[in-house]
């Protein structure tokens, strides 16, 4: 049985609608990733199944039950913002949220302890929250949504402004989350994120949802195939752009500020792309650097709606 | 319960981690209380009146009002010559008010002009009151004293009625007794017999005409007799006049016959002795003859002289005689004088009497005509009297309507007339208006911090995203609500603390600090503290939940901020805290007695001034707690 069962979400402000005929189920020890651009719908769909929101129409059926008023303490959400008091330390936080967690007396000091611990907050207990770094208040962020020890986890862009030092260690938690038997639902921007993290992924567009499945097969499906990304300096100019297309036969060649997007077809080979490399570089070109991109949701997102999901370098 | 206690302690900490707030929460009521009891305590009306007053006298004509002004013990005048420098000092002021006085004449009411800075809403409006209700006790008492005099002179009025009273009682009698008289008198008249009178009269009339008609013969008679006599009179005084001619003459003559007799001596001494000398014979004897005529005449002149003398002695006798006789003619002629006289008397007197008589006549005419018209008069007196009588007693009645009234008057005080009410100012609640104060100043603290601090806190809760997190919490919103409202109404209490500690203590420090003898101002509490404290509770929990209602709308603090002091500010200005409730139209001030901060302040005022028990006060409790029902149901229906 899912563990989350979504169905037929509508949602509609008025006249407009931001949810249409949403429908997915996550499975118990998921990592279930909510892709999509601002305005998807992503935050909707997650309020509805928090039940901070009524749907229009549809239902949700949150641990076989549709009436999820009395889950809270089953469910937790790390919020994108900190949410938390700024002017409390730490471990003001952690056990005032644990007594709203209905957590008391040792049990509530062990826990604190543990989930402070865990997450790498002891030397930060005494410390104002408003003065701990982005990364370790949303570390406290975590903490105090994992007080009430959840079954399922709503993470809302969890690592964005992240030091990719913190993100990984992010990552590090979530998959101990995962590990722990805890059913996660991720919404983030970014892909690499997704791809990582989930064992599934729900790509929404504009209230819809284009695709769902895992991350690998929906790459291999809708991700298309490799580019690589030079980087010169300054770019290149529209001529020598169209030059390399004619060479390459390839209308789908794109320059973006300094880059240079050179898809890898079948009747591509690495070679040619080096001579184009070559030839640039005998131009006068200075690149920087060369790199392959492998296809990512982002690209099966961009393949399946014709919009990019972020800008991105 | 814990839960609950952790929630009231997160507000708690919330507070505390703001020192700002937390210096706020203790100092803004220290300060507030403290600055009211130190600008305010003892306030009192008639200390008031060490404030000066501004005085210009234009009386043209000589009153003691203005004296009466600077007479008040409890005022402070200041005089000024005109106008101009009166306004100039109320706008500087020097005097809070100020009073000018004009009036021409006695009988025309005093102008008094009141100015005053009517920039100042509230406390000038308020010392014209005062001046003018010091304007009306010095017109009462003028007014006291001129009616004292009125009274006065109405007394010695009675007096004098009651005199007039008596007088009129003795005239009335004095007119039955003039009836009587009157009558008498009227009896008298007719007694009165005229016709025996008139028949005297007339025989009187007819003697004396009888007697004038005697008179007039014997007149008649003497004057014929008068006549001749006269004429005789004539005649001896024509014979005297002879005589005494003859009598002069006669004396004459012996002169002259001696002269003559010298001369014919002379002659015929001369003749003689011519007639040696003559020698004719015929004038010889001419000579002779003249001479012995001469001598005959000389001889004749002897002759003459004795016969002269003779008649000169005759004369003389006759003389004498008709001297006798001229006595009696003289006497009869005094007598035909008084005879005269005596019939002019007698003809005077008869005149006299017919005169008298006709006049007699006449007056007895005129008699009867009086007696008639005193018959008349005497009936006219009788319907005047009668009327008078019916006069006298309407003015009787009149006087003594009017004497009562005065006698009722009497029994009127003046100073009563004058002053017919006195006020005494019987106070419900015996309270020091710093009470007053510190309810005013406990409900206005009391609202901006728990609106305030409660909706800013909410909205910090909603901008920190912990609201979120609460509400998916497995905390019931009602527990988190009620043990936010808890939390906030612990900071209430300590504010609420803190100013009744203030206001109802006092200690006296063993010396002065910066002129501060003591720390608190001893204020006595009217109700029972458990009350006061109840009462605060309530206030605060319906201020707390306008808190939580200004959150609902706000999604930032300065939003909450500004729209607290939109709600607050009119409030204050609204609910008689600031500006009496009395100073507004009838609608607003229905609209006053509902708003919050009206409620909640005639509660505290209640509780702290008045003593009315919390129980009694249904109306106030009942709203105050509904508000904060309401808010706290809608607070946790409230969709997040």
């Amino acid at each position: 049985m899912p563990i989350v069962s979504v169905k037929n979400i509508l949602k509609s402000y008025g006249a407009k609608k931001v949810l249409e005929g949403v429908s997915f189920d996550i499975e118990e020890g998921e990592i279930f990733g909510l892709l999509g651009s601002n305005g998807a719908g992503k935050s909707t769909i997650t309020s509805i199944i928090l039940g901070l929101e009524k749907q229009t129409s549809g239902e949700v059926i949150l641990f076989n039950s549709k009436d999820n008023k009395n889950l809270n303490s089953k469910i937790a959400l790390v919020p994108q913002e900190t949410a938390f008091y700024k002017d409390f330390t730490v471990e003001a936080n952690m056990h005032f949220f644990a007594s709203i967690a209905g957590l008391k007396g040792e049990k509530k000091n062990k826990i604190c302890n543990f989930l402070i611990k865990w997450l790498g907050l002891e030397n930060f207990k005494n410390t104002k929250s408003d003065f701990l770094s982005g990364g370790y208040q949303r570390l406290l962020n975590i903490a105090l949504s994992l007080l009430n020890d959840p079954k399922l986890i709503f993470l809302d862009e969890p690592t964005v402004g992240l030091d990719p030092k913190m993100r990984l260690m992010f990552w590090d938690k979530i998959k101990e989350l995962k590990a722990q038997g805890k059913t996660i639902i991720l919404t983030t921007h970014y892909m690499d994120e997704a791809q990582k993290l989930c064992s599934k992924v729900a790509l929404l567009k504009k209230g819809k949802l284009l695709v769902m499945g895992n991350p690998a097969d929906l790459i291999q499906e809708y991700g298309g195939i490799k580019v690589i990304v030079l980087k010169i300096q300054d770019g290149i100019s529209e001529n020598d752009l169209k030059n390399i297309k004619t060479t390459l036969k390839q209308d789908n060649i794109l320059s973006k500020n300094e880059f240079l997007f050179i898809p890898l077809g079948q009747d591509h080979s690495i070679e040619k792309v080096t001579g184009v490399t070559e030839w640039l570089m005998k131009k006068g070109y200075n690149i920087l650097s060369s790199t392959t991109k492998e296809p990512d949701l982002e690209d099966v997102f961009l393949n399946i709606t014709g919009d990019k999901m972020t800008e991105k370098d | 319960m814990v839960k609950l206690f952790d929630i009231i302690w997160k507000e708690i900490s919330l507070v505390k981690s703001q020192k700002i707030a937390l210096l706020l929460i203790i100092l803004y009521p220290l300060l507030v209380v403290g600055l009211l009891g130190s600008a305010f305590t003892g306030i009192d009306v008639s200390k008031m009146s060490q404030s000066r007053i501004g005085l210009v006298n234009d009386i043209t004509f000589d009153s003691n009002i203005a004296s009466s002004f600077s007479s008040m013990k409890d005022l402070t005048i200041v005089t000024y010559e005109d106008i101009n420098l009166l306004k100039l000092a109320v706008k500087k002021k020097e005097v809070i008010a100020g009073i000018r006085l004009s009036g021409d004449s006695v009988n025309k009411p005093i102008k008094v002009e009141l100015l005053y800075d009517n920039s100042s809403l509230l406390s000038s409006r308020f010392f014209v009151e005062v001046a003018k209700a010091m304007i009306q006790r010095v017109s009462s008492e003028l007014v006291q004293t001129q009616l004292g005099l009125v009274w006065t002179t109405l007394s010695q009025l009675g007096g004098n009625i009651d005199q007039e009273l008596t007088n009129i009682e003795d005239f009335k009698n004095k007119l039955a007794q003039s009836s009587v008289t009157l009558d008498a008198l009227e009896a008298k008249l007719n007694a009165v017999d005229f016709s025996e009178m008139e028949s005297t009269l007339e025989g009187q009339q007819n003697s004396v005409l009888g007697f004038q008609q005697k008179n007039e013969a014997f007149k008649n008679n003497l004057a014929s007799f008068k006549s001749s006599f006269n004429e005789l009179k004539t005649e001896y005084s024509s014979f005297r006049t002879q005589v005494s001619q003859y009598k002069t003459q006669l004396a004459l003559i012996p002169e002259q016959i001696i002269v003559a007799y010298a001369a014919l001596d002379l002659t015929i001494n001369q003749l003689k002795s011519i007639e040696p000398m003559v020698v004719d014979a015929v004038a010889k004897q001419k000579l002779t003859d003249s001479i012995a005529s001469l001598e005959a005449q000389k001889t004749q002149l002897n002759e003459w002289n004795t016969t002269i003398t003779s008649l000169n002695i005759l004369l003389q006798k006759i003389d004498s005689d008709s001297s006798k006789l001229n006595t009696t003619i003289t006497q009869a002629d005094n007598l035909f004088k008084t005879l005269d006289s005596e019939s002019a008397n007698v003809s005077s007197a008869l005149t006299s009497s017919t005169t008298a008589i006709n006049s007699a006549n006449e007056k007895l005419i005129v008699f009867k005509q009086s007696i008639d018209e005193v018959k008349k008069l005497i009936l006219d007196a009788r319907q005047s009297k009668t009327e008078i009588e019916s006069r006298l007693s309407e003015s009787d009645s009149l006087l003594s309507t009017f004497s009562r009234k005065l006698v009722e008057f009497k029994d009127i005080n003046p100073d009563v007339l004058a002053k017919p009410v006195i006020f005494y100012e019987a106070r419900i609640f015996e309270v020091d208006s710093f009470g007053i104060l510190v309810a005013n100043a406990a409900v206005v603290v009391l609202i901006l911090t728990c609106t305030l601090l409660t909706s800013l806190l909410i909205i910090l809760e909603k901008t920190q995203k912990v609201s979120l997190r609460l509400s998916l919490s497995s905390t019931s919103k009602t527990i988190l609500t009620i043990g936010k409202i808890l939390g906030q109404l612990v900071i209430a209490l300590v504010e609420g603390a803190i100013i009744f500690l203030v206001a109802f203590t006092k200690i006296p420090l063993p010396f002065p600090i910066m002129g501060v003898k003591q720390i608190g101002f001893g204020l006595a509490i009217s109700s029972s503290l458990i009350e006061l404290v109840l009462g605060v509770i309530i206030i605060s929990l319906s201020f707390i939940a306008i808190g939580m209602l200004i959150s609902f709308f706000t999604k930032n603090q300065s939003t909450a901020i500004l729209a607290c002091l939109l709600l607050i500010v009119p409030m204050l200005f609204l609910s008689g805290i600031i500006l009496p409730i009395e100073f507004m139209e009838p609608t607003m001030q229905m609209i006053s007695s509902f708003l919050p901060l009206t409620v909640a302040n005639n509660l505290l005022l209640g509780l702290i001034v008045k003593g009315i028990p919390l129980f009694e006060m249904i109306f106030e409790v009942s709203y105050l707690l509904f508000i904060t029902l309401v808010v706290m149901i809608a607070t946790i229906l409230q969709k997040d």
